[in-house]
């Protein structure tokens, strides 16, 4: 969280100032601070609000910080994408979503099922080819390339190096007749691991890493409870250090007792290797748990875009605030 | 009313398609060449991929050998041997030596080969990926892009469950520094037999339309781990018949009450050693 605020407080001075002067002087609503947020928090709501603002104009918020390609920049956005369409024919999957991810922080995109969430989790990890709109991301030697710029080989290489997937259903990105420990230790085989032994030593920590005992390397991912599947996956997805993470539904299938157990292994990894992560979810307390900023969606439109506790806290769409308000109390 | 076939059985439109799918496989070794494989007057799973890559080269010259695990006396040997004595009129062997082509079902001969041999494999799976990845698709992807990480996920598997790299026959390959190949389901043992072979090795696969190749004097390396390199069989004891070390054994059962032997897999170069060393019988 901190971390996340200390960059968008380096990113707003850059802003410019025409979208921060629309920003003060067309929103109505006064925003009251979250209560996370402490001192810095007037000026991250503004910034939120601005790039609100800027996405519902169709602008791009990247396109104020022009940079020079190929100059690394631990400033500049890790993904960004502009103009994000998603068509089925006539129907609409997702409808120009603009939205910038910088590194280590996690984005949560939240609305009702059939609001466009997973269509535009797809389209942004290249899972499904998008209608129109173009994705940039910035590379490990901090080379901001368009992801259409790339080969496919290429493209595949950093889907499985410098990205991960996690699946709502671990069957989908697990291979389930192979051991946990060939499971963690694909990635590494990919990029050219030839030692067993270091292999089946990065392995067996990770699975410690996601609380999978050490005894059940060996066993194949089909003899695991939901949650051991699910923990797996994301060693797997892990295991290669990526910088940004899918996460589709990530405890969609599971009970709120083994939930909290994936949650908090989840927070815990996110924080500690400053991953970016992309996170899709319908239940806005995931969202609240992990998530730095969140992007509600409704009919394939990004409706209210924010820092999570200020969307949560003082959503301002109707729809938002029907969703929020939504919430089952216990 | 006597039918009567074309020289080889296959027709010439269908010979000439074969030799451009087997040029295309030499000049890209390990690379699955697909064919329209024809229905050849034998079932799928007895060779119809290596008898139409046989019938497509075989000239009136040639010498042909059949074997069928490393035996030139067994049933899919002694027919496909008689088939091609019937439409083609050539010369058959069982002397390695003797042979130009070869055609053979999971061995590679005891003898070295020439240069100027062709030895042709009958392939069941040509896909060295496809149990590990069952879609067409993208098995071809991952050929065109080089990511093999996968079959050494298979290698893991075996050292996570037996210890030791538990895969004994089609043993995956990478030619020339670039394709994964299966070399059919020969014994590992054979493999390093293809390395740097002077005699062309062309393999067809009839069910599955696919023709693949390794040229004379290709790199063909066995894939293996660091800490667990590739080995072939050993075996205690040598040949029962010939006393032949070094070379690859079958057991055969010799009676009901448990008693057995192991002998030359490879019937010509046990008889001719035999035949060598007591010239009088």
């Amino acid at each position: 969280m901190a971390r996340a605020i200390t960059r968008r407080q380096c990113d707003t001075p850059a802003q410019s100032k025409d979208t921060a002067m629309a920003t003060d002087t067309a929103n109505p609503l006064p925003s009251p601070p979250g209560p996370a947020e402490g001192s810095a928090a007037p000026h991250t709501l503004n910034t939120g609000t601005a790039l609100r603002r800027a996405a519902a104009h169709g602008a791009h918020p990247g396109a104020d910080q022009p940079r020079a390609p190929g100059t690394p920049d631990e400033d500049a956005p890790l993904l960004t994408a502009t103009g994000l369409t998603k068509t089925y024919g006539a129907r609409i999957g997702c409808a120009d979503v603009t939205f910038s991810l910088w590194p280590g922080e996690v984005l949560a995109i939240v609305g009702e099922s059939g609001s466009g969430k997973t269509t535009l989790l797809s389209t942004v990890s290249g899972r499904l080819p998008r209608t129109s709109g173009a994705i940039t991301y910035r590379l490990r030697d901090g080379t901001v390339t368009d992801i259409d710029d790339m080969t496919e080989a290429e493209r595949r290489r950093l889907a499985r190096t410098d990205w991960g997937f996690v699946h709502q259903n671990p069957a989908d990105g697990l291979r389930m007749s192979v051991s946990a420990g060939g499971n963690v230790g694909e990635r590494l085989m990919a990029v050219g691991g030839r030692h067993y032994g270091d292999i089946r030593a990065t392995a067996a920590a990770w699975l410690e890493r996601v609380e999978i005992p050490a005894d059940r390397i060996d066993d194949a991912p089909r003899t695991f409870s939901g949650g051991m599947r699910q923990r797996l996956q994301i060693a797997r997805n892990l295991v290669t250090h990526p910088r940004l993470v899918f996460l589709d539904e990530p405890t969609g299938g599971l009970d709120v007792s083994v939930q909290a157990r994936v949650l908090d292994v989840m927070r815990r990894l996110v924080a500690d290797l400053g991953l970016a992560a992309i996170l899709v979810t319908h239940d806005l307390a995931v969202a609240r748990l992990l998530a730095d900023r969140m992007m509600v969606m409704k009919g394939g439109r990004v409706v209210e875009e924010g820092l999570t506790d200020r969307v949560l806290e003082d959503p301002q769409h109707p729809y938002t605030q029907l969703l929020v308000s939504s919430i089952l109390a216990v | 009313m006597t039918l009567t076939y074309n020289f080889a059985y296959l027709d010439e439109a269908t010979k000439r398609m074969i030799r451009r799918a087997i040029l295309k496989a030499v000049a890209i070794p390990g690379y699955q060449v697909p064919f329209a494989s024809r229905e050849m007057p034998m079932p799928y799973g007895w060779g119809t991929g290596g008898v139409q890559v046989t019938a497509s080269i075989i000239g009136p010259d040639d010498t042909l050998k059949v074997i069928d695990q490393g035996s030139d006396d067994t049933t899919n040997a002694v027919s496909i041997r008689a088939f091609f004595a019937r439409v083609a009129n050539v010369a058959v062997t069982t002397a390695t030596r003797d042979a130009t082509i070869i055609q053979t079902r999971h061995r590679i001969p005891e003898t070295p080969l020439s240069a100027g041999q062709i030895l042709v494999f009958q392939v069941p799976i040509p896909e060295p990926l496809r149990f590990l990845e069952p879609r067409e698709t993208e098995t071809r992807v991952m050929h065109a892009l080089e990511e093999y990480g996968l079959m050494h996920v298979k290698l893991y598997e075996d050292i996570a469950r037996h210890g030791h790299i538990a895969t004994t026959y089609a043993y995956p390959v990478k030619v020339e520094g670039r394709y994964i190949m299966d070399p059919s389901p020969t014994p590992k043992f054979d493999n390093p037999k293809m390395h740097r072979s002077p005699a062309l090795q062309l393999f067809g696969a009839g069910r599955e339309k696919r023709i693949y190749a390794v040229p004379p004097f290709t790199e063909v390396v066995s894939l293996d781990f660091e800490d667990h390199p590739f080995a072939v069989q050993a075996f205690d004891a040598p040949c029962a018949l010939c006393g032949a070390t070094g070379v690859y054994l079958d057991e055969i059962v010799t009676d009901d009450a448990g008693g057995r032997m192991f002998t030359c897999s490879d019937t010509d170069f046990c008889t001719q050693r035999r035949a060598a060393e007591a010239p009088n019988v």
